[in-house]
């Protein structure tokens, strides 16, 4: 059960990444805004959807990488702005394709992009995360957005002490970019290992990524947690569009 | 000299009786715990520059036309009182003597993150507090040079809610003449309860939801006079907060999005995503001159700038430059070659206008970073190639810079050493290396020209000569967003 993680359009990377690693992915985990250093869905929701179908892993996440500078800052209102046009920019891009259906079990898992050195704040957690637990999609008044990070838990900057702070806004799971045994496969993927909060549970696993693993194509290797279907908590694609 | 109206902003606002008034920072800092978003002043340890610290501290240098104070400002977000604050020097005796604890003033209730003039020069500070007569904006600018506030205005927007987001985002004017302040305000409305399923249970439960609507004030300060014009409301409720601002000598561009939920989309085939929309406002107008639809993606943290041609450039997607013309809003896009490189992650570029006119471009993530010529059809006029660093996507965002005189790159060592390393512009080949295995976060040239690394790890400053010779190492206690 496992899939990639990438910055580019997925019409644009899924055929190197067959070439590489022969099989289809489960899932993709993809960029919305704001993501300044992405590509992101929302720009052509279309292509990138009929990339997803066409590479037979019709099945979308969604990730949120803002500046991250900006997670280090006190203002809840910065949490708040990011988490409102990331929310719009997945319902727009919802909207905009058809087949583009919300996952069947009504939990899309949205997932808040930490990088290992960089500091994150309960405040702009919060002011993110509430945003993205509150929001309701008007065209069916369905509130399918669970606030969700991805991090290196046992990096030195703040993580999981935000996260799991009695006053933080629920995290519903933890994607760990560590450890990396570079395995280069999505057909066998290594024996869970991740690394973890010591509450929040490790749910995704980013257990090969690119740089460091030397990999051709420009995809991240990624596994769930035993007894979780990471793509059951994407958009998943019902046709083609 | 203006001295600031907000006891907690500016190095004039320290204590300055040795010891003592580091305590009462680290005191201020750690008020709130660990975890409270900082600004922090640090002393340089370049010999001349810790010798002006050292008269800042004794309140000799605050409030004179003193070139430089020694100082440098730290954002980043503190973390336990057993992180003593401490600054050690290792060659320069001279150093070793001036040493001294390390920050001297500290703010902690920033509404926003700081923002750099283009210059670098000054540094501009939003507060907003909330009161039942509204939300109060304080917009402080504080010269890096002497650390003194030397502008501060405030203004109220009435009549918003408690919990009302206030996001300031300012835009200084290459000239430094004006300030645009773009005050986003978000409103929670529509506070319901719905039904959400508990993933853990799969129950559903009834939560609270609301619909947040934003709008757009803009603001003025003239720096010369120190007034301000403003606040103008917009009539753009339903955009999003989120925009991109940059300013050119008499003019803001704001880029800003509608909100998909504002415009009633409901799901069909193929039907287009909103784009943003660019509108120029001449200073001191609340109402656009010219508004132009813009190419995607939507604002929301790429870099922007002016261009000495008058024109402005936003970087988008950490590869593209959109162009837009001051004259008539028309669009064009370049695809400089250093930066076309794309990778799995997210790979950050940055962006900053020269006074000569060029633009720095850099992605370490991929290795690059290049000057280009605006006035030359966006001509590559150097391209320096280098390792890439070791996760290069994580803050600070700064992970090779330009040297003032615009002759040597310093970047992050490769993956595989990590340290320092500088290199010719001219002819992109490597000049010297530091590595003894620790591997940056960051890296920033300080005004005296001593090289600034940060860290993961304590101690999570370190200080090099421009010829990368290990001055000292520091720690301030936080974990280091970005430096100015």
């Amino acid at each position: 059960m496992a899939g990639y993680d990438t910055a580019n359009e997925i019409q644009n990377v899924y055929s190197s990444a067959h070439s590489e690693f022969g099989v289809s992915p489960n899932f993709w985990l993809r960029y919305f805004t704001p993501s300044p250093a992405a590509d992101v869905v929302n720009s052509d929701p279309v292509s990138e959807s009929r990339g997803a179908w066409d590479s037979g892993g019709p099945r979308i996440g969604c990730i949120n990488e803002p500046s991250q500078s900006r997670l280090a800052s006190g203002s809840t209102a910065e949490g708040q702005s990011d988490g409102q046009s990331f929310c719009a920019a997945v319902y727009s891009a919802y909207t905009s394709v058809g087949p583009l259906q919300l996952p069947t079990n009504g939990t899309l898992y949205c997932w808040l992009g930490q990088e290992a050195s960089t500091s994150l704040t309960l405040n702009y957690w919060n002011g993110w995360a509430r945003t993205v637990h509150d929001y309701v999609f008007a065209e069916n008044g369905l509130s399918p957005l669970y606030p969700c990070l991805y991090c290196d838990p046992p990096a030195p900057p703040p993580n999981c002490t935000i996260i799991q702070d009695s006053s933080a806004v629920t995290c519903h799971a933890v994607w760990s970019s560590e450890p990396e045994p570079c395995t280069r496969s999505i057909a066998n993927p290594p024996t869970w290992n991740a690394d973890h909060c010591s509450v929040v549970p490790t749910k995704v696993w980013q257990y090969a990524e690119q740089g460091a693993c030397g990999l051709s194509a420009n995809v991240d290797l990624d596994m769930g947690a035993p007894n979780f279907n990471t793509a059951n908590y994407c958009f998943y694609l019902s046709s083609r569009p | 000299m203006l001295r600031s109206k907000m006891p907690n902003i500016g190095i004039s606002a320290g204590k300055r009786d040795g010891n003592r008034e580091s305590q009462l920072s680290r005191r201020a800092m750690l008020a709130g715990g660990a975890g409270v978003v900082a600004l922090v002043a640090m002393p340089d340890l370049a010999p001349g520059a810790a010798q002006a610290a050292a008269a800042v501290r004794h309140g000799d240098a605050v409030g004179s036309s003193a070139t430089t104070s020694g100082h440098f400002f730290l954002y980043g977000v503190t973390d336990d009182p057993g992180h003593a604050t401490r600054v050690q020097a290792v060659q320069s005796p001279g150093v070793r003597s001036a040493a001294a604890p390390g920050a001297v003033s500290v703010t902690t209730n920033l509404a926003a993150t700081p923002v750099a003039s283009p210059d670098q020069s000054l540094l501009g500070l939003s507060v907003v507090t909330m009161a039942a007569a509204g939300a109060t904006v304080t917009f402080s600018v504080v010269s890096k040079a002497t650390g003194a506030v030397i502008r501060n205005t405030s203004f109220t927007i009435p009549g918003v809610p408690a919990d009302t987001g206030i996001l300031v985002t300012p835009a200084f004017s290459p000239d430094l003449s004006v300030v645009a302040l773009v005050v986003a305000i978000t409103v929670r409305t529509a506070v319901r309860m719905v039904p959400k399923l508990d993933p853990r249970s799969g129950a559903s439960q009834l939560v609270q939801a609301a619909t947040l609507r934003s709008r757009h004030a803009l603001a003025y300060l003239d720096m010369r006079t120190g007034s301000l014009a403003g606040p103008f409301y917009l009539a753009d409720e339903g955009t999003l907060a989120l925009s991109t601002a940059v300013a050119t000598d008499s003019e803001l561009f704001l880029w800003t999005t509608m909100d998909p939920q504002a415009l009633h989309m409901t799901k069909g085939y193929r039907r287009a995503a909103p784009l943003p929309g660019i509108s120029v406002f001449p200073f001191g107008a609340g109402k656009a001159r010219l508004t132009v639809p813009s190419p995607a993606p939507w604002p929301g943290g790429e870099p922007a700038v002016a261009l000495a041609t008058g024109d402005v450039a936003r970087l988008v997607n950490a590869r593209t430059l959109q162009v837009v013309s001051a004259r008539n809003g028309d669009l064009s896009e370049i695809s400089p070659a250093p930066l076309s490189a794309r990778r799995a992650k997210p790979t950050p570029a940055t962006m900053m206008a020269r006074a000569d006119g060029s633009l720095f471009l850099t992605k370490a993530g991929v290795g690059r970073a290049a000057l280009v010529d605006p006035a030359r059809g966006f001509k590559v006029t150097s391209d320096v190639r280098f390792p890439e660093p070791d996760k290069p996507s994580g803050g600070p965002v700064s992970k090779a810079v330009l040297s003032a005189a615009g002759d040597r790159l310093y970047v992050l060592g490769s993956a595989a050493t990590g340290g320092l390393s500088s290199y010719d512009m001219a002819t992109g080949a490597l000049i010297a290396s530091y590595a003894e295995g620790v591997h940056y976060t960051g890296v920033y040239q300080l005004a005296s020209g001593t090289l600034l690394a940060t860290g993961a790890r304590s101690p999570r400053l370190s200080y090099f000569s421009p010829d990368l010779n290990l001055l000292g190492t520091a720690d301030a206690g936080i974990s280091v967003a970005d430096v100015y």
